[in-house]
């Protein structure tokens, strides 16, 4: 493994980050960051089907989604017509940089948050992060990169709609971006999800192929 | 246990796939009853082919089933059925294809690329791509670009190319670390006459490669390529030297060339008249 | 996107509580929720559509097309606009037919939320195309999704932006709708002229944001819901000592309504009821209370509301009402309230849960609450005596009447 100063100067590490426009998804989290400072708390008044209160989407919950799709939109680069016969060389660096990407951007984020959010918000930002991540890389790796925020947003809207029950003045079991720290279930939830991202995002044409005849000789 | 490779029709693998080893430096791509498509009908219908080193056209219609042959042999697409050998590996998962993409230099028909990123830059892109050690990284990029006679723009930027010159940095990318098999999807669009017989010379320093190249153009297949192969609706309706393609020239079709007299005479009679 | 816009605009109508069918001004706002809900899906989608001519390169044929860029582009937002609100269309036309069925009044109030709608689909799609054409980046759709989203919430802190909910007592008024209409209209026309000469695209991107400036403008300065005039038809229940009147587009209400003045008259002569009570924005100081808040009156008119079509709500305010009227709260008739001690004030919360389920008629109410847990205690208080036989329970409440009125009031003392 080459030294940090060397792997920084490495053309081509820096070719294939300036391809994922990294420096201006560094930009965009810190700029998020500052945005969830100044109206994290303020509540959104996105429509809800509960008029209670405490059904109120703060901006924080809505803002944590964009954190995590950032780094997974940043896989798209304007050599993905090239870089379709990826190499195993590719894949390392591909993943190295998710993984990366990902931890710096989130960490980066909730650092920044700690400077005013009390520590089990940041708690359920972070759990909620992994939750919209899994998501992402799942509507990544089925529609494209460029479109991994979809599902996310897709799913935040029915939880911001519908997540808050009020007859039991909760939110639901599956609502892991709002339920309180400690809940197992959505935790679970989020944790699941990535998972299920990884997943998608390892189902390369041939893994999906080879499964799809493994079960017609089963 | 299941293989990769079997044939639909149940032909035993050992008569479909063949490990066959390189012998000397010549390198050969086995192509066993494929079918590929993309969802629906396929666009490929039981295709068995080798192709050897030197350099094969591919030529067809607009449908035919080349950029998806192509694309099939640059294991970026994998089969619906049949199997691809590629330089003695047989292909039939994820890790053997990303496995052989360290041979194959792979050049669409439209791609993009990053406007502010140099040319020499782009080109050891392609470099680390293929696994070349970073130690001669640069010199096999430089040689690259050397090849296809953009020395003196290595430090433009892409987008500061002409199409002609991008089209060529483009070829540089699917020929540097030298490759065993080099796949051009119509590698000559946007060239001019002088580029076209650059591009010729180019292709023709590819000694110890497979070179499949897919091209309209009959003036190139009959300049540069040893070997044809024609396809139409999926199937292969030639495969073998150009000279005997020639032979299948009838005088009264259209065409100003044998060549092209006979591609036309392996159309459907539909297609022979304009 | 159709696949996933249409079944989930159909599902936010119905996996929500009915009680908007058979009420105009209501069944618009239901239906309109899904243009607010999908802000950033269709702005998100209007970019991804305004991109691909460059995504699938194409642009220099259409740049060498004999037509000309804005027809082209006409054709294509046309289009994209077209397919993105056909489910907003679907939903309204799936509640306008379960309303019509009954046949109530008010369809005109429904047109105004449908415009509204239109309007935040409308402004969508303009902030989405404009991204896409304008951000040439991989990043183009999301910052189109999550820009039209907060740009639509942080203007919602300061107008109202997002309906929710269509009262009967209030419109959307027409002039600042059309005013948001043409300026969304106009902000889509000059969305045709981006990819012209380099200098018609200079003067469109400036009218692009001199557009949107004035719609912001207009958006904080011109309120889109306007109390209504009151109805000259109202309709109302009988009753010998309350009498309730509703909104008409509220006729739907009135049998259970009638049910809930019935048992307010057969309550003990101690409780003095007013004779009339309207709904709310029935009475005429409505409007000028609504748009000046800050100006509070010496003593506002009673009234009721239906909220979400509990029976509940109109039976909780029934019994402030009542016991306003019956306790003398106002000090109208010499009562002083302002030294009502905790035992005291228990007491009346205790009589006002009682006589809340006793107008309604049940037990349990169907809402929660987050009082403070001694005046939850006292309202569990008050219901529990529900079960009680009414003999039982009109003594509590006629001794608890007398022991109040006695401590407080001077001419019970």
């Amino acid at each position: 493994m080459p030294p940090p100063k060397k792997a920084i100067t490495d053309p081509v590490l820096r070719s294939y980050l300036r391809a994922r426009r990294v420096p201006g998804v560094a930009i965009a989290v810190i700029g998020i960051a500052a945005l969830s400072v100044a109206i994290g708390t303020w509540p959104s008044r996105f429509p809800t089907m509960s008029s209670s209160p405490a059904a109120q989407v703060p901006f924080w919950r809505m803002l944590v989604i964009v954190v995590a799709v950032l780094p997974i939109i940043a896989l798209h680069s304007s050599l993905a017509d090239l870089e379709i016969v990826a190499t195993r060389a590719f894949r390392i660096r591909q993943r190295q940089y998710l993984v990366a990407a990902a931890l710096i951007s989130v960490a980066s984020y909730l650092a920044i948050c700690a400077s005013v959010f009390p520590t089990p918000v940041i708690a359920i930002m972070f759990r909620g992060w992994f939750g919209w991540f899994g998501l992402a890389l799942l509507a990544g790796a089925l529609l494209g990169w460029r479109l991994a925020w979809t599902v996310p947003v897709c799913t935040g809207i029915v939880f911001w709609y519908w997540g808050f029950d009020s007859n039991s003045q909760q939110f639901h079991w599956w609502e892991f971006s709002a339920r309180p720290v400690l809940d197992l279930p959505s935790l679970l939830l989020a944790v699941g999800l990535v998972l299920v991202g990884a997943a998608a995002y390892a189902a390369t044409p041939w893994r999906r192929r080879r499964l799809l005849r493994r079960r017609q000789f089963d | 246990m299941f293989v990769e490779g079997y044939a639909d029709g149940g032909v035993p693998l050992d008569r479909v796939i063949r490990l066959s080893k390189v012998v000397g430096h010549d390198v050969e791509v086995e192509v066993n009853d494929l079918v590929q498509g993309y969802g629906g009908a396929p666009v490929i219908r039981g295709l068995t082919m080798t192709l050897r080193t030197g350099v094969t056209a591919l030529l067809g219609p607009n449908g035919a089933g080349k950029s998806t042959l192509l694309r099939t042999l640059a294991t970026v697409l994998p089969p619906r059925s049949g199997g691809i050998v590629v330089d003695g590996v047989m292909v039939q998962g994820e890790s053997s294809a990303r496995a052989v993409r360290d041979q194959i230099g792979y050049l669409p028909q439209s791609f993009g690329y990053d406007p502010r990123m140099r040319l020499i830059d782009f080109v050891e892109y392609a470099a680390w791509l293929r696994g070349v050690p970073s130690v001669a990284r640069a010199a096999s990029a430089s040689a690259a670009v050397e090849l296809v006679d953009l020395t003196d723009q290595r430090r433009t930027r892409m987008g500061k190319l002409s199409g002609g010159m991008r089209q060529r940095a483009g070829i540089a990318w699917a020929v540097v670390g030298s490759p065993k098999v080099v796949l051009l999807d119509e590698p000559t669009v946007g060239l001019d006459p002088r580029q076209r017989l650059q591009f010729r010379k180019i292709i023709s320093s590819l000694t110890d490669a497979v070179v499949l190249l897919s091209t309209h153009l009959i003036d190139d297949v009959s300049a540069i390529c040893d070997d044809v192969l024609v396809m139409h609706g999926g199937e292969v309706k030639f495969s073998g030297p150009v000279t005997g393609l020639a032979e299948l020239d009838r005088i009264d079709l259209p065409g100003h060339t044998p060549l092209e007299r006979a591609y036309m005479n392996l159309l459907p009679e539909q297609d022979q008249r304009l | 996107m159709l696949l996933v816009l249409l079944p989930a605009d159909v599902a936010v109508l119905f996996l929500r509580p009915r009680y908007w069918i058979g009420v105009w001004p209501e069944t618009g706002a239901a239906a309109q929720i899904v243009a607010g809900l999908t802000i950033p899906l269709i702005a998100g989608a209007a970019a991804w559509a305004a991109a691909a001519s460059s995504r699938h390169k194409f642009t220099e044929q259409l740049a060498a097309a004999q037509v000309g860029p804005a027809r082209v582009e006409a054709q294509r937002l046309g289009a994209t606009t077209a397919i993105l609100l056909l489910p907003y269309l679907l939903v309204h036309l799936i509640a306008v037919v379960l309303t019509a069925r009954t046949n109530p009044p008010g369809l005109v109030l429904w047109a105004g939320y449908f415009g509204h709608g239109l309007f935040l689909s409308f402004f969508s799609i303009a902030f989405g195309w404009f991204i896409g054409r304008a951000y040439r980046s991989m990043f183009s759709t999301v910052v189109a999704a999550v820009g039209a989203l907060f740009v639509s919430l942080l203007l919602g802190q300061v107008t109202s932006l997002l309906l929710t909910s269509g009262p009967v007592a209030l419109t959307v008024a027409t002039g600042p709708l059309v005013a948001r209409l043409v300026l969304a209209g106009i902000l889509l026309v000059v969305l045709l002229y981006l990819p012209g000469r380099r200098g018609l695209r200079v003067a469109a991107a400036l009218g692009y944001g001199a557009g949107m400036l004035g719609l912001i403008v207009i958006l904080v300065t011109t309120p889109v819901v306007m109390p209504r005039s009151p109805s000259t038809s109202a309709v109302c229940t009988t009753g010998e000592r309350m009498k309730l009147c509703l909104w008409p587009e509220h006729d739907k209400y009135r049998p259970p309504l009638q049910a809930m003045a019935d048992r307010v008259a057969t309550l003990p002569a101690q409780f003095t009821p007013p004779a009339v009570v309207n709904e709310e924005g029935l009475d005429p100081s409505f409007g000028q209370r609504y748009l000046h808040p800050e100006r509070i009156p010496a003593s506002e008119p009673y009234s009721f509301t239906v909220i979400e079509g509990s029976p509940w709500s109109i039976a909780g305010d029934l019994a402030n009402i009542v016991l306003d009227a019956t306790l003398d709260f106002r000090g109208a008739s010499g009562c002083q309230w302002d030294g009502l001690t905790p035992a005291n004030r228990s007491q009346v919360s205790s009589l006002y849960a009682w006589l809340e389920g006793y107008i309604v008629g049940a037990v349990n109410p169907d809402y929660h609450t987050d009082a403070p847990p001694d005046m939850q205690q006292a309202w569990a208080t008050g219901r529990a005596l529900l079960s009680d036989t009414r003999q039982r329970q009109f003594a509590w409440a006629q001794e608890s009447l007398k022991q109040l009125r006695g401590q407080y009031c001077r001419a019970a003392s």
